[in-house]
């Protein structure tokens, strides 16, 4: 094994997985941050400090302080939580629901395909924002409203992709050889059908998390998702904004904590979605 | 077990498909894709179906499995009639073997699994008992015991198709349908297989049919051959008698068109056949537009399958 001339192994794993580590590492720290909120900050997120209001960076409090003395960084952390944690109960709600009415429509054809399929047009129609706002406004926005409504609101492209894989995969001879063994349909979806079409299920799952966070960053900030005291990036941003001028750290930490974010799960959803693909792959 | 009569029968079983097409899902055609064949499989018989790509012989085999429900007619097994959704008991009894060994087996399973499947889903003995099972199973077909925590991309084309003969063979069938078996694998392969489910049948009883497009192929493990054209039989008999007395000019065409591996013999005359011409009606002979013998009044009649010798029977009017 002697060196390939002009083959560089950190280039060749920079130009394969450089955007896949990069945005591994950005989702890997942010949800560290947030499992370990506790430990990583001495502050409570809701602990008021009458002495130390809106003070800006310091060594005491990294982020400064806002309006009611509250420690930014201590507000990030737990903020974390709540919007990664309506981030993964969105998609995987939006996950489950795809998958099931994407294999049996993908799996029966038909009739039950035309009415799956056709229901998956019409909640594409609704500008999905304005619904979520609409819906909102009616219930109470809690957390679990906020988590429930994304997730409903966003299935449709797991649908349509599980429906697409499905459709090439039950013609398949593996799926024919279940069959002429004597497979029922429940198996030959779970066990032959749903494996084989997760691969892209995976990536429209991590691009919907990144998906699901703006979406609750903006509720939140119109005030409509999560309610104050509790953190979230988008309401802190909201608080924030009435101080731009006077204090920036408020809007700026949380702003770059969402687009970083943000960031970081569109790289890995797509890099994945490169590794993934038997056409790039070499 | 010693009942009289055939394994399998079809009587006149037909399948035909819709062709759909417009824009608005209007019926366009209707393809015949098997049209009225009848014919038996004895048992520890290989019936060899030959005919071009496009002939209908694949979804003969797919009715024989019971994969689609025939459009008219009947598939009768031990004399039973089969009815729409066969019984447990039935998919047990009769197996198929894929084409493309690449596509027959799932990539998401281990080899262990992939061939203990049967047993998994009709509740063969105990866990212990399946994986003994698997691991004889591997050994039958010349595989070793290592490989069954190894998956499907680790193997070579000839050894997944001993996977996929190994899977058809888990719960004992009487019946396997081998679909273009050899077809999808290297020339130096083919025979390696070959030998193989020619072994298997010997040691386990086994019923074959044989579906291919190479009739060299079929040569060597048949016992007795149909041709297919256009959906129908036009020759059924003995291997002998197919390969040295073919009576139906398609079949004769076909004979022509085996390679031979010797220059001077393949500079012999070929029998040219006419280019692919339209689908004749319905109660015309299918290969009359092509027969290089057709003569006024083939396109009249649809000819029956006649006995012309003992067990050797044609569709042609003037053999």
């Amino acid at each position: 094994m002697s060196a390939v001339p002009g083959f560089s192994p950190l280039k060749w794993f920079v130009s394969r997985y450089g955007l896949l580590f990069i945005g591994g590492s950005i989702v890997g720290v942010m949800s560290l941050a947030a499992l370990l909120a506790p430990w990583l900050t001495p502050y409570d997120p809701s602990a008021l400090d009458v002495s130390s209001l809106l003070q800006a960076p310091s060594a005491a409090h990294p982020l400064g302080t806002d309006a009611l003395g509250r420690d930014v960084l201590a507000r990030m952390l737990f903020g974390a939580r709540v919007s990664l944690w309506v981030g993964f109960v969105a998609v995987g709600l939006a996950v489950g629901i795809g998958l099931c009415l994407g294999l049996v429509a993908g799996y029966y054809g038909g009739l039950v395909d035309e009415v799956i399929m056709r229901g998956v047009d019409v909640m594409l129609c609704f500008p999905s924002f304005f619904l979520i706002l609409a819906v909102i406004a009616f219930l109470e926005p809690s957390l679990t409203n906020i988590m429930i409504v994304i997730g409903l609101t966003s299935w449709m492209g797991v649908a349509r992709l599980v429906r697409a894989e499905t459709l090439s995969l039950k013609s398949r001879d593996f799926v024919l050889a279940a069959k002429v063994l004597g497979a029922g349909t429940p198996r030959i979806l779970a066990q032959h059908v749903l494996p084989n079409a997760l691969a892209p299920v995976l990536v429209s799952a991590t691009l919907g998390v990144a998906g699901a966070i703006l979406v609750e960053s903006s509720l939140s900030f119109l005030g409509l998702g999560v309610q104050p005291p509790t953190p979230s990036w988008g309401n802190m941003l909201m608080e924030g904004k009435d101080v731009l001028e006077i204090a920036p750290w408020l809007s700026v930490f949380p702003g770059l904590a969402i687009l970083l974010t943000v960031l970081g799960y569109n790289l890995l959803g797509e890099s994945l979605r490169d590794l993934l693909d038997p056409r790039l792959r070499q | 077990m010693a009942e009289a009569g055939p394994l399998v029968e079809l009587l006149d079983v037909r399948k035909h498909y819709a062709v759909r097409g417009g824009l608005f899902e209007g019926r366009a055609g209707l393809v015949r894709a098997v049209d009225g064949v009848s014919l038996s499989i004895a048992r520890g018989e290989t019936l060899g179906l030959v005919g071009e790509s496009g002939c209908g012989k694949s979804t003969l085999g797919r009715l024989l499995v019971a994969l689609e429900p025939p459009s008219a007619g009947e598939v009768r097994f031990h004399g039973r009639p089969l009815p729409a959704r066969p019984p447990k008991s039935f998919r047990r009894q009769v197996q198929m073997i894929f084409q493309d060994p690449y596509s027959s087996l799932n990539p998401r399973k281990s080899v262990g699994a992939i061939v203990g499947e049967g047993l998994a889903i009709h509740g063969v003995g105990s866990r212990a008992g399946q994986r003994e099972r698997v691991l004889e199973l591997l050994g039958l077909v010349g595989l070793r015991p290592e490989h069954a925590r190894r998956y499907p991309h680790e193997f070579s084309g000839g050894q997944r198709q001993r996977v996929a003969i190994a899977r058809s063979l888990a719960l004992n069938p009487e019946l396997v349908v081998c679909d273009e078996p050899v077809s999808a694998l290297d020339v130096s392969i083919q025979a390696q297989v070959l030998n193989l489910l020619y072994d298997l049948q010997q040691r386990l009883g086994l019923t074959y049919l044989f579906i291919s497009h190479d009739l060299a192929v079929v040569s060597t493990l048949a016992d007795r051959v149909a041709v297919m054209y256009r959906g129908r039989l036009v020759e059924l008999a003995p291997r002998e008698a197919i390969y040295g007395s073919p009576r139906h000019p398609y079949t004769r065409a076909l004979m022509a068109a085996v390679p031979i591996p010797d220059p001077e013999a393949a500079a012999r005359k070929r029998a040219h056949l006419k280019d692919n011409a339209p689908v004749p009606a319905a109660e015309a002979c299918p290969f009359a537009p092509r027969c290089p013998e057709a003569e006024p009044g083939c396109e009249d009649e649809s000819p029956a399958l006649s006995e012309i010798a003992p067990g050797h029977f044609v569709a042609c009017r003037k053999p």
